[in-house]
């Protein structure tokens, strides 16, 4: 069972994720609301894997991503944004991220992608 | 150089595009008006900034229990306080964000702000101009897209 760091600035958006990972067969084992947090509790849980939003306070998704990266190069993380702009997409690729979902999503494209990341 | 009125026109397309693609349940549009007070009443609103090649502030405006109704509506689950305003900061964030996506697959470059939710009555000034589009959501309620322009950051 893969251990996935849930990370939104929306409680309501964590709240619905964790809904749809519990419920696809994950474990959520931490959560958080910034950039900042993120990085944070992935080098103390050392997750399977992170969804993260971008437009966040204190420090936004792509940047974390970005450090999260620098400190574990193998860290999988799927961005869930509400900026789908390809421009924004082809950012998060380059800055290592596995796949993008675009909000508002269905749990069968979230958990799709995350079955394809975990593979 | 595009002119102000033609950025308002994209911007209210791409923002009613976006209500429609957030919020999958009918909804009937009216006619968009110009509202000329330098100050704004509302009931339970959240804002959400943008910047780039247009600049300005969206607010969607309502009252708690519509938001409720579509929170439930949406999500099958009664929402209330803290975990209903996260859930409209969420609901302003998605229709901006892909606002921000329609408006780059026509050319222009928009980024936006967390949402900042507000509740109970209050006004709003800083603006110069304000534009509504007054909503309706089958089995939920009324609710105002309320477009926020500073006439020198929008050309």
């Amino acid at each position: 069972m893969a251990n996935i760091l849930v990370v939104d600035d929306a409680a309501f958006m964590r709240m619905m994720l964790k809904d749809i990972l519990i419920k696809g067969g994950y474990q959520v084992v931490g959560e958080a609301a910034n950039g900042l947090e993120a990085i944070d509790q992935y080098d103390k849980l050392k997750p399977d894997l992170v969804t993260m939003d971008i437009t966040m306070p204190k420090m936004e998704g792509i940047e974390a991503l970005t450090r999260i990266k620098q400190n574990d190069p193998k860290a999988r993380v799927i961005m869930c944004s509400a900026m789908g702009q390809q421009l924004m997409v082809v950012q998060a690729i380059q800055a290592g991220a596995k796949d993008f979902v675009v909000k508002p999503f269905q749990a069968e494209r979230v958990l799709e992608a995350i079955k394809k990341v975990l593979a | 150089m595009v002119s102000f009125n033609e950025n308002v026109s994209e911007l209210l397309v791409c923002i009613m595009d976006s209500v429609k693609q957030v919020v999958p349940i009918p909804l009937n549009t009216e006619a968009p008006y110009l509202h000329d007070a330098t100050e704004l009443q509302t009931g339970m609103c959240v804002l959400v900034g943008f910047t780039g090649d247009i600049a300005g502030r969206i607010l969607i405006d309502g009252h708690s229990e519509s938001f409720g109704k579509l929170g439930e509506t949406m999500f099958g689950m009664a929402l209330e306080g803290e975990m209903l305003h996260s859930f409209v900061g969420e609901v302003a964030n998605m229709v901006a964000g892909n606002m921000c996506t329609l408006i780059s697959q026509r050319g222009r470059k928009v980024d936006i702000t967390p949402p900042t939710i507000m509740e109970g009555e209050m006004k709003l000034y800083g603006f110069e101009k304000a534009i509504f589009v007054p909503f309706t959501i089958d089995h939920v309620g009324e609710m105002n897209i309320i477009l926020l322009l500073q006439k020198e950051k929008a050309v």
